[in-house]
């Protein structure tokens, strides 16, 4: 699977060049976490290319979530068309991996997410 | 029926339940399948894809007003996908069995999916309660493809879905309860259905779907299941690169506490003339008046049959050998649904290959084919007194899908 990745604001854009189908989604799974493994905890998922994910990319999407989010991190994602937003909402992982409108949406809401750990692991 | 069609749902094909009324459960579909339980009429049909997928499917009696409806669909396409819709499909059934409610299997279901140290597996799943007793369903809706109501003049989407099964230790799974009409019938599908590409970057998608069982939500059960996969086929035929990965089931289930059936069938045949297009609106005219059906629907399915005939006859012109179009008026107190087939005599054609045209153009029989769009079902018989006869069938269609 082909994809970009551009580092902006302390996080990594990674562009996805195409869907997420069945021959793919192994190889999208073992990149990202590669990437994960590799000490990136901010990641925003640029979708506006992936016309169509299979759940397996969705599930995974989510497991990703939740791996990155043991060390504090996050995923963001932008450029859904509406039926992959869809495919998303039916599915339920809209309601726990943010959907946002914008790149700049994206990197701004993992900004603030961040800001929110470090007020909180202030000590009083 | 090839060899691709013959799916295994979830990995379990073990029994034939053709015409089942027994009580028994589905355990498994071939290509389609037909069972009644407590009054409650359950339509599927089924096509496999070209890897082992994940779909699963259950029905079964609860209790003496209450029955099971199951569908659901394990990520991926491999061996473990199948293995993964066999615990599920398992689990939620014995589950249920022992009373715990739809919301409470799933929470379970998802603590166990995720408690596996050894892989992630995911799956959507939506289970149904139908109590045909106080005519109330109680979904609980883990992830998956919206179930749809098919409604005499509409068809509607049930709009509360969770978080699907394997995904988050934290997911929590809730119950829609809504009350049902007579007439309703309930439209579960898995992702297979909609996702299929016609190998042009077009997926059939939920809007075609839609759109699809809206105008054709008339026929009855059986003949809109054909219909579906018969436009699906025609959707990704123009490519012969094109084969569905994923497996696709869509199950129909007649919510009706009596049976849906045909109170009077009415056959006619009628030359392929102009002239037979009056007697053919009279006909659905006559059936309407007989059935007390209201007039604007009645005129609907006239008008209906008789652009389809328009057509056909159109068409027929080309194919010297075709004389007769057959149509078939199924009747009962809520819709006509109409049939027309055609009947063409193949040993009486000039050559193997084509066809004397009425002023003198050949034109291939193959043609018909593609000149007939839309063709629901094809039947040849051998007739040695009269030669082979083909019967090409073709439902009504109130609308047309772009």
């Amino acid at each position: 699977m082909n994809f970009s990745i551009d580092n902006r604001d302390g996080a990594i854009i990674i562009s996805l060049e195409s869907e997420i189908n069945y021959e793919n989604v192994s190889d999208f799974s073992r990149a990202m976490e590669h990437l994960i493994e590799s000490g990136h905890s901010r990641i925003v998922l640029d979708l506006s290319r992936a016309g169509f994910i299979v759940s397996q990319g969705l599930g995974k999407i989510a497991s990703l979530h939740r791996l990155i989010s043991k060390s504090g991190g996050n995923i963001k994602l932008f450029g859904l068309n509406s039926r992959v937003r869809k495919s998303f909402d039916i599915s339920g992982i809209s309601g726990i991996v943010e959907v946002c409108a914008t790149e700049a949406e994206a990197l701004a809401s993992l900004k603030k997410d961040a800001q929110d750990t470090s007020c909180k692991q202030e000590p009083k | 029926m090839s060899d691709s069609e013959r799916g295994i749902f979830a990995g379990d094909c073990t029994s034939d339940l053709t015409n089942n009324d027994s009580g028994d459960a589905i355990s498994c579909w071939p290509e389609q399948e037909y069972i009644c339980l407590r009054n409650t009429q359950f339509h599927a049909r089924f096509k496999a894809g070209s890897e082992a997928g994940g779909d699963f499917a259950d029905c079964f009696e609860l209790d003496e007003n209450r029955v099971a409806v199951i569908i659901g669909d394990a990520a991926g396409t491999d061996i473990q996908s199948g293995a993964t819709a066999m615990m599920c499909k398992n689990f939620i059934r014995w589950q249920l069995s022992e009373g715990t409610s739809p919301s409470r299997v799933f929470r379970k279901l998802n603590a166990m999916m995720m408690n596996n140290p050894d892989q992630e597996i995911y799956a959507s799943a939506i289970i149904i309660i139908i109590n045909s007793h106080t005519q109330e369903l109680s979904i609980s809706n883990a992830g998956h493809e919206r179930p749809l109501i098919i409604k005499s003049d509409r068809v509607i989407e049930l709009s509360d879905a969770d978080l699907m099964l394997g995904v988050s230790e934290k997911a929590e799974y809730g119950e829609q309860c809504i009350k049902f009409e007579s007439s309703d019938r309930l439209f579960m599908f898995t992702n297979g259905l909609i996702t299929i590409d016609n190998g042009r970057g077009d997926r059939f998608g939920r809007e075609r779907l839609h759109r699809l069982l809206d105008w054709n939500k008339i026929l009855n059960t059986e003949a809109l299941l054909l219909r579906l996969f018969q436009r699906i086929s025609d959707f990704t035929s123009k490519n012969s690169d094109c084969c569905a990965s994923d497996d696709m089931a869509a199950l129909v289930i007649n919510l009706s506490r009596e049976e849906e059936h045909i109170v009077e069938e009415i056959k006619l045949e009628l030359p392929a003339v102009e002239s037979s297009l009056k007697l053919a609106r009279e006909a659905v005219d006559f059936a309407g008046e007989r059935f007390e059906l209201p007039a604007a629907q009645t005129s609907n399915i006239s008008e209906a049959t008789e652009s389809i005939m328009r057509k056909s006859i159109s068409i027929l012109r080309g194919y010297s050998h075709v004389h007769y179009i057959h149509m078939t008026l199924r009747c009962s107190q809520k819709c006509i649904a109409v049939e027309l087939a055609c009947t063409a005599d193949l040993n009486r054609r000039t050559d193997a290959t084509s066809t004397q045209h009425n002023n003198g153009e050949q034109r291939p029989m193959s043609n018909f084919f593609d000149d007939a769009e839309m063709i629901d079902s094809m039947e040849i018989t051998g007739d040695p007194k009269t030669g082979t006869l083909i019967t090409l069938k073709k439902y009504l269609d109130t609308g047309d899908i772009s």
